[in-house]
């Protein structure tokens, strides 16, 4: 059938030559309508062939994507009430051979080893044909078309069940001979014999071998490649279900819930653990081992092959497969530090409109339904143990090293410090709810008022002696309190001691100074810049002992200035103790500030604050100089406005007196220092009216905590809780992954930025600043999912840092398109993900140790059945291609033929696919017809 | 922080430097015109403002004049925070007062805001006989710390406006809103039509 129709269809293209000269041509091979659709076929392929591929892509032709070299094109076809639709598919460059494991390729061209080819199939639901008839009298009819048009594409047609994949084809190749093409797919129950490489080969050779004799006793040259794909057990298989019973642990308040859990979680030893559990981004890996191509003689052979170590496999490749959660196109669904913040902006948002905290606990103002829905407040039992860690916890000492260096551009508080710990904690208790938040503050406060009280010291708050200004204010008057009781405490001390110093008889310099030396912070750093002479050296504490002999009223000495004479006795300057300077929190700056401000222009501003300073140091000098005069304090307090006479050498300072005079601007008789050095009584430090008086700063303090308006500590909060995550983010290690670097390098900055209209108190009548801040969350997601990928693939690729690199960048260049739209929408770079790493010999070792033995609980996983075991886990795939090549002399059989000489040719070639449960197998056969 | 009105520029300053230098001398050239031989000693701090006019904008300086005794240090940040500019003068007669120059430009690059405007001014020009710091030492110093550089004398005058002026031609002026970082905010709406706003 298939001859004589070919003979006719060379008799049908003499017949359309002559068509255009006899009009009134009567076509009877176009008869019957299966002829008028061989014909159509073969309309559409000569168009097709004509256009070449270059053509049809501006034609239109639709790239598959997924291999990304292939297009096709596709026409629709009719034949007895049927429609079937006709694809081509060609590839652009032709780069690779069709053999080549490591290229993606379509289903077919990998089955068939072919590169581009033709499929006809029905437009039905199933697009499959189901009657063997119907498809072979289809393949025939292509068949026909092609060699009328000589075209040497493969064709195919799909045959059965659409879920076998099964497909018949034939390819014309040449005049001489012709490629038959059957694939089909063992779905269930696969006989144990082609579970193994040694009945695969033997299904192979059966192709061609004409008896089971033959089999054992010829050989046959088998060309045979491998390629193995292995597939790591998932890293968290019950993550989800572990984050969710803690959540139910955390409403429910049984906090030995989570000690219940015993599974080690992935991230146990991240910086954000202290918080949550993130699932592991990386769900498993694949590895891929692909062997070269090798010659097989024997079905023994074959069977050693299954026990091959996959060391010996040519190239590895590794594909990470990652988390839905960090390839979702939904945003929001991970729970992490960005989700929290987002809840916590909405918990800012609700602030606005209500005056204190306490408003949003007390019953009354529950009428909004608003705060009720949503308001849920975790049991007692939750917030002790929040307290107990926010107030009895902490650490010793908080470093500051380990914080982002533009960390300080956030006005917030630094990490581990008692409200950058409060604001973290808040971001975690209940569901971060403005309620939640006012019962947790109100509850911190009232912690934070027993330390005052009983002046016992701050927890997580290190004492200084100085503020940050470039922290929040909450912070700052944290830090303030933190001094003021540590005052406190150090005059309590004092009291105690002062009553067995009044009893004593002997005020001896010596015990008044380290008296004092504990009061006074500022004597170290004097002592450190050399300006004083501590009283026990030798050369000075006899003239030190006389003189407190003959003079009892000196008081407050921190010890002898060396070098330095008074002027009106033969005595060394004593540099007195003085008064800490006041310290302010940025609101009491403002204020000064705004009050200066509002007297205008005053030239001789002079505010009280720095008088008072001066008079006090005038004052302890006195004191402990009782015959200093205003010369001699200028010496000490402002040395560049005295003028030595002579100039100095080393012995003129011993000198008496000293010689010299104050400088211009201090002799004038109005100065106002003079009218103040007149005016200080001497008195030492310790008996002077305190400059900063702890006990009323530190109650204006607690006053300012307690009533601080909602928004205002929310504000804070916010800016603190971003500034808090980031920091904890930041310490974690990456192996420092330059892409994840210069995104947190960038976080800081696009926060502060974003966060700035905070701190400028500018929330009010802006609802597009809460706007502003939800996108920063969405930012801060990225950078969250970001880093936590980093950290999973720095952990596992530890000693192959190249191949955590690569991945990450992979990975980064998908995602990064996506950081800039709010929607992660589009594959347009999935490739770039699933993309095949080559594993380095030195490497492999790395990748190995990550398929550990399946333990007992996995033993579901143990039913074997195929070999080729790599540490107990058999491949997911096992794709094996065999071939078989003969030396043809074509040119006996096709005197026209291009083949000139003799050639070895691909006679039979059979690819097999198999799981552990189903085997696909496709066979290519070349023969002449 | 420089803040911006209707072409309205109210920038703080502060001055720093060691006692002696001439801090309140410059201000009290610049604000008043006036300069006396010898300027009382600023006891902790001084505030004066001054309105300068420069290419259609007029900025009015807030200015901190502070005091260099070592006792005063502890206060300086309350002065220099916030502030959009600081002059360190130091006098060019005495190398004590360019090392503490350098150490207060050292505590503003830590402490101070990022984008404050910095001018060192190596004041008592006049002096030249008693010169012990080089301008071209000063001015390499300053260039490595992106400060810009003057001489100035209080006394004859000499700069004492240009300085001023030139911090007002560097004063930013609408702040720009976008990040500086490149990360962007997603589906932000346009942006201008939002006022430029910046810190306090």
């Amino acid at each position: 059938m298939a001859s004589s129709s070919k003979k006719e269809h060379v008799m049908e293209d003499d017949s359309e030559e002559e068509e255009e000269e006899f009009e009134h041509f009567d076509d009877y091979t176009l008869a019957s309508s299966w002829e008028r659709f061989i014909s159509e076929i073969e309309a559409v392929c000569r168009q097709w062939l004509a256009s070449g591929p270059k053509n049809l892509l501006e034609k239109g032709a639709v790239p598959l994507g997924e291999p990304k070299n292939l297009y096709k094109v596709k026409s629709e076809l009719k034949y007895a009430m049927k429609n079937y639709c006709m694809e081509y598919y060609f590839e652009i460059s032709n780069a690779g051979n069709t053999e080549d494991w490591n290229s993606t390729l379509h289903d077919l061209q990998l089955s068939f080893g072919v590169k581009e080819f033709m499929v006809i199939a029905p437009q039905s639901a199933s697009g499959v044909i189901l009657d063997s008839p119907e498809a072979s009298k289809l393949l025939s009819a292509v068949a026909i078309a092609f060699s009328n048009c000589s075209s040497l594409w493969p064709a195919f047609v799909p045959v059965h069940d659409p879920s076998r994949k099964a497909y018949i084809g034939i390819q014309n190749m040449g005049t001489v001979f012709t490629r038959r093409f059957e694939g089909d797919l063992i779905a269930t129950q696969v006989p144990v014999k082609l579970m193994h490489l040694e009945g695969l080969y033997e299904l192979f050779v059966s192709k061609f071998a004409f008896s089971s004799s033959d089999l054992s006793t010829h050989f046959f040259r088998v060309h045979f490649t491998m390629k193995l794909t292995y597939k790591t057990l998932p890293y968290d298989d019950d993550d989800n279900e572990v984050i969710k019973s803690e959540y139910e642990i955390n409403e429910s308040g049984q906090e030995n819930g989570v000690d219940n859990r015993n599974k080690l979680q992935w991230d146990d030893d991240c910086p954000w653990s202290e918080w949550y559990t993130a699932e592991d981004p990386l769900k498993a890996f694949e590895l891929i081992a692909t062997w070269e191509e090798k010659t097989v003689e024997s079905s023994m052979e074959m069977a050693e092959l299954e026990n091959a170590s996959i060391h010996e496999a040519h190239k590895w490749f590794i594909v990470p497969e990652f988390s839905s959660y960090l390839m979702g196109d939904y945003l929001g669904k991970m729970v992490g530090f960005a989700s929290q913040l987002g809840l916590l902006i909405d918990a800012l948002a609700m602030s606005l409109e209500v005056k204190f905290m306490e408003d949003f606990v007390s019953a009354e103002t529950l009428g909004s339904d608003k705060l009720k829905s949503s308001a849920v407040v975790p049991p007692p039992t939750v917030l002790d143990r929040v307290l107990k860690d926010l107030c009895h916890e902490g650490p010793g000492v908080i470093s500051h090293e380990s914080s982002h260096k533009s960390s300080r551009i956030i006005k917030g508080a630094p990490l581990e410090t008692l409200f950058a710990q409060f604001c973290l904690h808040s971001l975690w208790f209940g569901d971060c709810n403005i309620r939640a938040i006012a019962v947790l503050w109100i509850e911190f406060i009232r912690e934070v008022r027993w330390c005052w009280e009983e002046s016992q010291p701050l927890p997580r708050m290190p004492v200084n002696g100085t503020i940050d200004l470039s922290t929040c204010l909450v912070n700052q008057k944290l830090q303030m309190l933190a001094i003021c009781i540590e005052k406190r405490r150090q005059q309590l001390d004092d009291k105690q001691d002062g009553v067995g110093d009044s009893n004593s008889d002997s005020p001896s310099v010596e015990v008044e100074a380290s008296d004092v030396a504990n009061e006074d912070l500022s004597h170290t750093s004097r002592a450190k810049e050399g300006l004083i002479k501590e009283s026990v050296s030798t050369s000075t504490s006899n003239a030190n002992l006389e003189f407190s002999n003959n003079d009892n009223k000196r008081r407050g000495s921190a010890g002898v200035v060396e070098t330095m004479m008074l002027l009106n006795s033969p005595n060394y300057m004593h540099a007195p103790f003085t008064q800490d300077p006041p310290i302010m929190t940025e609101d009491m700056h403002e204020e000064r500030l705004h009050a200066v401000e509002v007297l205008g222009d005053s030239f001789s501003f002079s505010g009280q604050l720095e008088k008072d300073i001066l008079s006090s140091d005038m004052s302890a000098f006195k004191a402990a100089n009782p015959e200093a005069t205003f010369e001699d304090f200028i010496r000490w307090h402002s040395p560049k406005d005295w003028e030595d006479d002579s100039s100095s050498s080393a012995s003129s300072k011993k000198k008496w007196p000293p010689g010299g005079k104050l400088s211009e601007r201090m002799s004038d008789p109005g100065n106002s220092w003079r009218k103040i050095w007149n005016d200080a009584p001497p008195l030492p430090a310790s008996k002077q009216k305190p400059l900063m008086d702890p006990n009323r700063e530190g109650e204006k303090i607690l006053h300012y905590l307690e009533t601080v308006r909602p928004h205002q500590l929310l504000e804070q909060m916010v800016c603190t809780a971003f500034q808090a995550a980031a920091d904890t983010l930041n310490q974690t290690s990456f192996g420092g992954l330059k892409n994840m670097t210069t995104k947190i390098d960038q976080l800081y900055p696009t926060m502060a930025s974003a966060l700035r209209p905070l701190q400028a108190n500018k929330l009010h009548g802006d609802p597009e600043i809460i706007e502003d801040l939800k996108r920063l969350c969405v930012v801060f997601e990225h950078v969250e999912k970001l880093l936590t990928l980093a950290a999973s693939l720095h952990r596992k690729f530890l000693h192959a840092p190249r191949l955590s690199q690569t991945i990450f960048n992979n990975f980064y260049n998908f995602y990064l398109p996506k950081m800039g739209k709010a929607s992660v929408g589009g594959d347009t770079n999935k490739e770039l993900v699933n993309k095949k790493e080559e594993v380095r010999v030195n490497e492999r070792d790395v990748v190995t140790s990550m398929f550990v033995q399946p333990s007992a609980n996995q033993s579901w996983r143990k039913v074997l059945s195929m070999g080729n075991l790599l540490n107990g886990h058999e491949p997911m795939l096992r794709e094996i291609v065999f071939s078989l090549r003969d030396r043809v002399d074509s040119s006996y059989h096709a005197p026209r033929s291009q083949w000139s000489h003799e050639q070895e040719i691909e006679t039979h070639r059979m690819y097999i696919c198999g799981t552990s449960n189903d085997l696909r197998v496709a066979l290519s056969v070349t023969s002449c017809d | 922080m420089a803040t911006t009105g209707h072409n309205n520029l109210n920038a703080k300053l502060v001055l720093l430097g060691d006692m002696g230098a001439g801090k309140s001398s410059l201000v009290l050239r610049f604000v008043k015109g006036q300069f006396l031989e010898f300027q009382e000693s600023t006891i902790g701090a001084a505030f004066f403002s001054q309105t300068l006019a420069v290419d259609d904008v007029t900025v009015k300086f807030e200015i901190w004049d502070t005091a260099g005794q070592e006792r005063y240090h502890s206060l300086a940040p309350m002065y220099y925070r916030g502030a959009a500019a600081a002059i360190i003068v130091y006098d060019i007669t005495s190398a004590d007062s360019f090392t503490r120059a350098k150490k207060w430009v050292q505590e503003l690059q830590k402490q101070g805001n990022a984008n404050m405007v910095m001018a060192l001014a190596g004041n008592k020009a006049d002096l030249e006989e008693k010169r012990k710091v080089t301008a071209e030492e000063a001015r390499a110093y300053a260039d490595e710390n992106g400060l810009f550089f003057m001489e100035t004398s209080a006394k004859t005058a000499a700069n004492v406006n240009d300085i001023f002026h030139e911090i007002a031609k560097r004063l930013p002026r609408a702040q720009p809103t976008q990040n500086p970082a490149g990360m962007v905010l997603v589906d932000r709406p346009a942006e201008g039509a939002r006022a430029a706003s910046c810190c306090s």
